[in-house]
């Protein structure tokens, strides 16, 4: 047991060596250059760094989103209007509708339309197909970089699409090839397509209208329009 | 000096510097540090997240399914805003009631449109984002929120 003398003298001992420890981390505590304070200082940096990467890459998918949209408004309204060619096509037109002939002016629909969208889009697409009316595409990865003192954020997210061509594509190709058909066995075309059509100067014109959605389309100003799909063939 | 009057002053000495100590370790490892020099970091996740989920919402315009960015250009190049207006404050007034203030700004180097719901700002914290849409020609609107809870 020490006595009253030892006991004081141990409590300042104590106090001393105790006050120059907690003096010296203080003092490291004061320096902002410490990997301890660095570290401490980009530790709330770093959590809304990964927030603000994921909204940056978000930003990046939506605006994507919305360049492909807006292609396909364009792709869809000039294919359609143009009976499934481009509108700088070769093929015979009457009162404006593209005459397909089934010869020389026979459009692969599927492969037309995947080049309009290419022309629009202009951009690089990795993959890009066709099926049941929906445009499958994907794009290069959207990615987001983020450097600090003591960290490295790198966001990567894939950038595929599925949109609407709102057009019936299936049924246009099956009733394109109905009126083949028609034609070849010279049946009479408004018995044997099943379809309205108009007639004039011995032509027949169609319009596939869709009960989709609306395009919306820049043209002298800006317009929603039902999309369509309008050819003529010979019918004499 | 006495024996006992030493030791006394001993125990003073060691008390009052365990206790300057003490403080000091208080001040040191308090969560408001004067001296660590950590900066206020403003998190706008929230507010970020809500202006995406805002422009993507899907809409029903005269039986056509747009999303608010397609009401959004196509009020741009028609330079007309009151369905752009009337849509946000249908779907936003309800959500934020009297709890939040916003204002939606849509801006473009030539004009600038706010979009305000109907109560005065009522806190501090303000908080924004920022986004891009495009245009039918890849022009660039820009629509900001500012929320103030």
């Amino acid at each position: 047991m020490l006595n009253k003398k030892g006991s004081g003298m141990l409590l300042l001992l104590f106090s001393v060596g105790l006050f120059i420890v907690i003096a010296a981390l203080f003092m490291v505590s004061l320096n902002p250059d410490t990997d301890a304070n660095k570290f401490s200082k980009d530790f709330g940096i770093v959590q809304t760094e990964i927030s603000s990467s994921y909204y940056h890459a978000e930003s990046e998918l939506f605006k994507s989103d919305q360049r492909v949209k807006h292609s396909v408004y364009k792709t869809t309204n000039e294919f359609g209007e143009n009976g499934g060619f481009s509108k700088d096509n070769l093929c015979v037109k009457k009162d404006g509708f593209v005459v397909i002939d089934f010869k020389d002016c026979n459009p692969d629909l599927n492969a037309n339309y995947i080049e309009l969208f290419k022309k629009y889009f202009g951009k690089e697409v990795k993959t890009l197909e066709l099926s049941d009316n929906y445009l499958l595409g994907e794009l290069e990865e959207v990615s987001y970089n983020k450097k600090g003192e003591y960290f490295d954020i790198e966001y990567k997210a894939p950038n595929k699409f599925k949109q609407d061509v709102l057009i019936d594509l299936k049924f246009i190709n099956e009733l394109r090839n109905r009126v083949n058909s028609c034609l070849e066995r010279k049946q009479d075309l408004k018995e044997c397509v099943g379809v309205d059509f108009a007639e004039k100067d011995g032509y027949a014109f169609f319009t596939i209208e869709n009960d989709k959605n609306g395009l919306m389309i820049l043209e002298d100003e800006v317009v929603i329009k039902k999309p369509v799909f309008k050819f003529a063939v010979k019918n004499d | 000096m006495k024996k006992g009057h030493a030791s006394y002053l001993m125990l003073v000495y060691g008390l009052a510097i365990l206790v300057v100590t003490l403080l000091l370790a208080a001040l040191m490892f308090s969560a408001r540090n004067p001296f660590s020099g950590k900066e206020e970091i403003r998190v706008n996740s929230d507010v970020e997240v809500d202006l995406l989920n805002y422009v993507r919402t899907p809409l029903d315009i005269d039986g056509q399914s747009f999303t608010m960015a397609d009401l959004i250009v196509y009020s741009y190049y028609k330079k007309d805003f009151s369905k752009v207006e009337e849509y946000t404050k249908n779907l936003l007034n309800p959500v934020y009631k009297d709890m939040c203030a916003y204002t939606i700004t849509y801006f473009t180097p030539d004009f600038d449109f706010h979009v305000v719901n109907n109560i005065d700002d009522i806190g501090k914290d303000i908080d924004t984002a920022e986004i891009s849409i495009l245009g039918l020609n890849e022009e660039v609107i820009n629509v900001m929120v500012t929320q103030i809870c």
